[in-house]
C-alpha cells in the first residue's frame, strides 16, 4: 500500500489564483445559486450594516476627533481622548467598579447554577416547577424587574429590610449607603442570570453518556468522585461557552443600574461601571468623542479577556469523545 | 381582483379624505418633553390655536423626557430634518447656531414675533434668550415652561417658614422625631438628594445667597472656590448633616410625613398636590435669605424655531403658534394649570392671574422669586459643568472631603471644559 503524497501548503497568492482559476466559477449554477444566497442573506447585512458595523467604525473615528455632534467637520485629535482617559479619575473608578462586579457575579452565578443545574438533572419531586422558577427571573424584563427590585431593598419599605428586621439586624439603605449599592446588584444579577446558565448546564449534563457513569458505579466511585471525575471534565465546554458570555455580558451591564439608580451613577459612583460612565459622557455630558474612546477601550479589555480566556480553554476544556 | 381593487379604493379615498384638508394648511411639527398633565395641556392650546388659525397646523409630538428630546433634536439637526419647533434649554441652544453649525439652524425669534411681546418678557428671560448671532446679541429663543427653586413645607409641622439659613438649621434638627422608638430618626425637618443631577443647581443657588457669582463676563472661567463658595458648600454640608439625604423623588416622602420641608423647582407643585392630597396643609416660600440676601435658580426650557429645511413660510407660521402660545390667556392658562411661570409682565400683572395667586398659595412663591432669580449660563459647554458641579456637591454632601479642596479641584475642572467657549459669546447667571 502506497501512502498519499502529503498535499502542499499553497500560499494566500497561490490559493486565490487556485480559486478564480477552477472550473465553478465558469458554471452558471454556482453564479445562480451564489445570488440566490447573497440576496437571502441581504437584509440581515443591511440590518448590521446600518446599526453594528457602521457605528463600530464611526465611533473610531469619533474617537480620534473633537466636535459637536451636529457638526460632521471635526478636529482631528489623535489619541488625546485616550491620554486624557488613562488619566481620568472617574475612568478608573469605573473600571474598579465593574471589575469589582465581574469578578463576584460571574463565579457566583455560574457556581450556582452548576450546583442547582445538577440538582435538577437528578429524580427530584417537582422538577418542572423548580426548572421554571429558576427561568423566570431570565425571561422577566430587566427594567420591570429593576424597578421591583428597588423597592425590595428600600431602606424604609422594603421587602429584604422586613427579613433582616425579623433576625434582629437593623435596616439597611441599600440605594443610598456605598459600601453596599453594588452588592445589590450583584445579587440582582445572580437571581436574573442564573436560570439561563442553569439550563446551558442541563443541556450540557443531558448530553453526558450515561455509559461513564454505570461504568464509574461499577468500578465504586461515590457521587463526589463521578462529579469531580466525569460530570466536571465533561462540561467544561459548557462551563467555558456560560464563562465567556457571562464575562462579556458582566462587563457591558448597565440596564438594571440605569433603573435602580435613576439613571444616575449611584451613591458617590459606587455603581458607576464603565458602561453607565460612557453613557454619562455621551448622552449627559454629550462628549461625543471622549465616550467613543470609553467605548473603545473597553472593547480591547473584553477582547483581550476573550482571548485569554480562550487560551486558557485550551487547556482546561476536555471536549470528551 | 375586482373585490382587492374595490377594497384599495376605499382605503384610498377614506385616506386622503382625511389627509387632504389638513395639507392646505402650513404644516408645522411641534416636538416636546411635556408628559402626562403637562402634555395634555400642551395638547388643548395646540387644538385651541388650530381651530382659529385658518392658515397653520400644527401638530405637536411628545418626544420623552428632556433627554430623549435633546438626543433627537441633535440627531435631527445633524440629518438635517429637525422638527419646526422645540423646547429646549440655555444651554442647548448653541448647538442649534454657529459656530457648532456651519449655518444657524435656528431661527432668531427677534424680528419673527411683535417687538411689543418681546417688551413684556421679564428681562431674566430676555436675557437668558439672548445669544451671540453674527456678533449681534439677538434673541433667538422664547420662554416657555420657567419655574422656581422654592421651599416646599408642611404647614401642620412648620406653621412659619424659615426665613434664614440658622432658622432652617435649627428647624431641621428640631423636627427630626424617632416615632417607633428603634433608637433611629425616621421623621426629618428636611430633605436632600445627593445624587442627582439638580443637586448642582441647589448648590448655586446657595452660593448667589451667600453673595457669590457663578461665570466671568467672558463665559470662560467660573469663581466656584472662593470664600462665598465655600460658605454656601459648608452651609449645604451642615444641613445634609441634620437631613434625610437619599435618592427618592421629594413628594411621595413629603406626602407621607417622613419629611417637613424640602427645596425643588416650582414644577413640582402639580406631584406635591397630587400626592398630598388632603392629607396634610402645605404651601411654599421663596423668601430663604442667606448671608447675601434670597435667590432662586429659574429652570425649565425655552421655544426655539428652525429655519433648516423649513420655508419662511413655516418659519413665519411657526412664529405664529409661539406667540400664540405666549399671548397672556394663553400664559396664564398655561401658568395656572401646570405651575409654570406666566412669561409675560402683564399677564403675571393681569388681574386673571392675580385672582388666581389670591386662591392658590402655593404658585405665589415661584412668581414672587422672579425679582432675586438666576438661570444657568447658555452654553453648550454647560451639559458638562453641571454634572461636574453635581459630583463635587455629592462628595461635599455625604463623601467626607475637605470643602475647600473639593471646590478648588471643581474650580479647575470647569475653567477647563469653559476653556473651548468661543470669544464673543454671551451668557448669563
Amino acid at each position: 500500500m502506497t501512502q498519499a503524497a502529503p498535499t502542499p501548503k499553497l500560499s494566500l497568492i497561490q490559493r486565490i489564483q487556485a480559486y478564480f482559476a477552477s472550473d465553478q466559477l465558469r458554471s452558471p449554477r454556482f453564479w445562480k445559486d451564489s445570488l440566490q444566497a447573497y440576496i437571502y442573506l441581504l437584509p440581515t447585512l443591511v440590518i448590521l450594516g446600518v446599526f453594528t458595523f457602521f457605528p463600530f467604525v464611526n465611533s473610531f473615528f469619533l474617537s480620534l476627533h473633537e466636535g459637536p455632534i451636529t457638526n460632521p467637520t471635526r478636529t482631528f485629535t489623535g489619541l488625546e481622548h485616550f491620554e486624557k482617559l488613562f488619566q481620568d479619575r472617574k475612568f478608573w473608578k469605573a473600571m474598579w467598579n465593574t471589575t469589582y462586579y465581574v469578578m463576584f457575579s460571574v463565579p457566583t452565578t455560574i457556581f450556582l447554577a452548576l450546583f442547582f443545574a445538577v440538582l435538577l438533572n437528578t429524580k427530584i419531586r417537582f422538577k418542572g416547577f423548580f426548572r421554571t422558577a429558576f427561568f423566570l427571573p431570565y425571561i422577566t424584563p430587566t427594567v420591570a424587574a429593576a424597578v421591583v427590585w428597588e423597592w425590595i431593598f428600600h431602606r424604609d419599605w422594603g421587602l429584604f429590610n422586613s427579613f433582616l428586621n425579623f433576625f434582629g439586624i437593623p435596616k439597611q439603605d441599600f440605594i443610598n449607603n456605598p459600601e453596599l449599592a453594588m452588592p445589590m446588584v450583584i445579587l440582582f444579577s445572580i437571581w436574573k442570570y442564573m436560570g439561563f446558565n442553569i439550563v446551558i448546564f442541563l443541556a450540557g449534563l443531558q448530553n453526558i453518556s450515561k455509559e461513564y457513569y454505570d461504568a464509574a458505579a461499577i468500578d465504586g466511585a461515590n457521587a463526589w468522585q463521578r462529579f469531580w471525575k466525569i460530570t466536571f471534565p465533561l462540561l467544561t465546554p459548557v462551563t467555558f461557552f456560560v464563562l465567556i458570555i457571562s464575562m462579556v455580558g458582566a462587563f457591558k451591564v448597565f440596564d438594571e443600574i440605569f433603573v435602580i439608580f435613576h439613571g444616575s451613577t449611584g451613591p458617590l459612583d459606587s455603581a458607576m461601571t464603565v458602561m453607565i460612565f460612557f453613557y454619562q459622557t455621551a448622552f449627559g455630558r454629550f462628549k461625543m468623542g471622549y465616550a467613543s474612546a470609553i467605548a473603545y477601550t473597553m472593547f480591547i479589555v473584553i477582547f483581550l479577556f476573550t482571548l485569554l480566556q480562550m487560551w486558557l480553554a485550551k487547556r482546561r476544556v476536555h471536549y470528551g469523545g | 381582483m375586482f373585490k382587492k381593487g374595490l377594497i384599495f379604493a376605499v382605503l384610498l379615498a377614506t385616506t386622503l379624505a382625511f389627509w387632504a384638508p389638513a395639507q392646505d394648511k402650513i404644516q408645522v411639527t411641534f416636538w416636546h418633553a411635556m408628559s402626562g398633565g403637562l402634555g395634555e395641556t400642551v395638547d388643548t392650546l395646540v387644538a385651541q390655536f388650530n381651530e382659529q388659525s385658518e392658515t397653520t397646523e400644527v401638530t405637536a409630538v411628545f418626544q420623552g423626557n428632556y433627554g430623549d428630546l435633546f438626543q433627537k433634536n441633535l440627531a435631527s439637526v445633524a440629518a438635517g430634518e429637525p422638527p419646526t419647533i422645540t423646547q429646549m434649554f440655555e444651554n442647548w441652544t448653541p448647538s442649534y447656531l454657529q459656530p457648532a453649525l456651519d449655518e444657524n439652524a435656528l431661527a432668531p425669534i427677534q424680528g419673527l414675533i411683535d417687538p411689543s411681546i418681546v417688551a413684556d418678557i421679564p428681562g431674566i428671560f430676555v436675557s437668558a434668550n439672548t445669544y451671540t448671532i453674527d456678533g449681534e446679541a439677538t434673541l433667538t429663543t422664547i420662554p416657555f415652561n420657567k419655574s422656581a427653586t422654592i421651599l416646599y413645607y408642611n404647614q401642620e409641622t412648620v406653621p412659619n417658614p424659615p426665613t434664614t439659613w440658622d432658622e432652617l438649621l435649627e428647624l431641621s434638627q428640631s423636627l427630626r422625631q424617632d416615632t417607633d422608638g428603634d433608637g433611629e430618626d425616621d421623621v426629618f425637618g428636611f430633605y436632600m438628594r445627593p445624587g442627582s443631577s439638580g443637586v448642582g443647581e441647589l448648590y448655586l443657588t446657595y452660593l448667589k445667597m451667600a453673595g457669590g457669582s457663578i461665570i466671568a463676563d467672558d463665559c470662560k472661567s467660573v469663581n466656584l472656590n472662593g470664600a462665598e463658595a465655600v460658605t454656601a458648600a459648608q452651609f449645604m454640608k451642615d444641613l445634609a448633616d441634620v437631613s434625610l439625604t437619599g435618592s427618592d423623588f421629594e413628594d411621595g416622602l413629603f406626602a407621607a410625613g417622613t419629611i417637613q420641608m424640602y427645596y425643588s423647582t416650582s414644577a413640582g407643585i402639580v406631584f406635591a398636590t397630587r400626592s398630598v392630597g388632603d392629607n396634610f396643609p402645605w404651601t411654599t416660600f421663596g423668601g430663604l435669605q442667606g448671608p447675601a440676601g434670597t435667590s432662586s435658580v429659574i429652570q425649565g426650557t425655552n421655544l426655539g424655531i428652525f429655519q433648516m429645511n423649513h420655508t419662511q413660510e413655516q418659519v413665519e407660521a411657526a412664529a405664529d403658534f409661539v406667540s400664540f402660545l405666549v399671548d397672556v390667556p394663553q400664559t396664564v392658562f398655561w401658568a395656572q394649570e401646570t405651575g409654570y411661570l406666566p412669561v409675560r409682565t402683564s399677564a403675571i400683572e393681569s388681574a386673571e392671574f392675580q385672582d388666581f395667586l389670591a386662591n392658590s398659595d402655593t404658585y405665589r412663591a415661584p412668581t414672587e422669586s422672579l425679582d432675586n432669580a438666576f438661570i444657568t449660563p447658555g452654553l453648550e459647554e454647560w451639559s458638562d459643568v453641571r454634572l461636574t458641579i453635581a459630583d463635587a456637591v455629592e462628595l461635599i454632601l455625604v463623601g467626607g472631603v475637605d470643602i475647600q479642596e473639593t471646590l478648588d479641584q471643581l474650580d479647575a475642572d470647569v475653567d477647563e471644559a469653559l476653556s473651548s467657549v468661543s470669544d464673543g459669546i454671551s451668557c448669563t447667571g
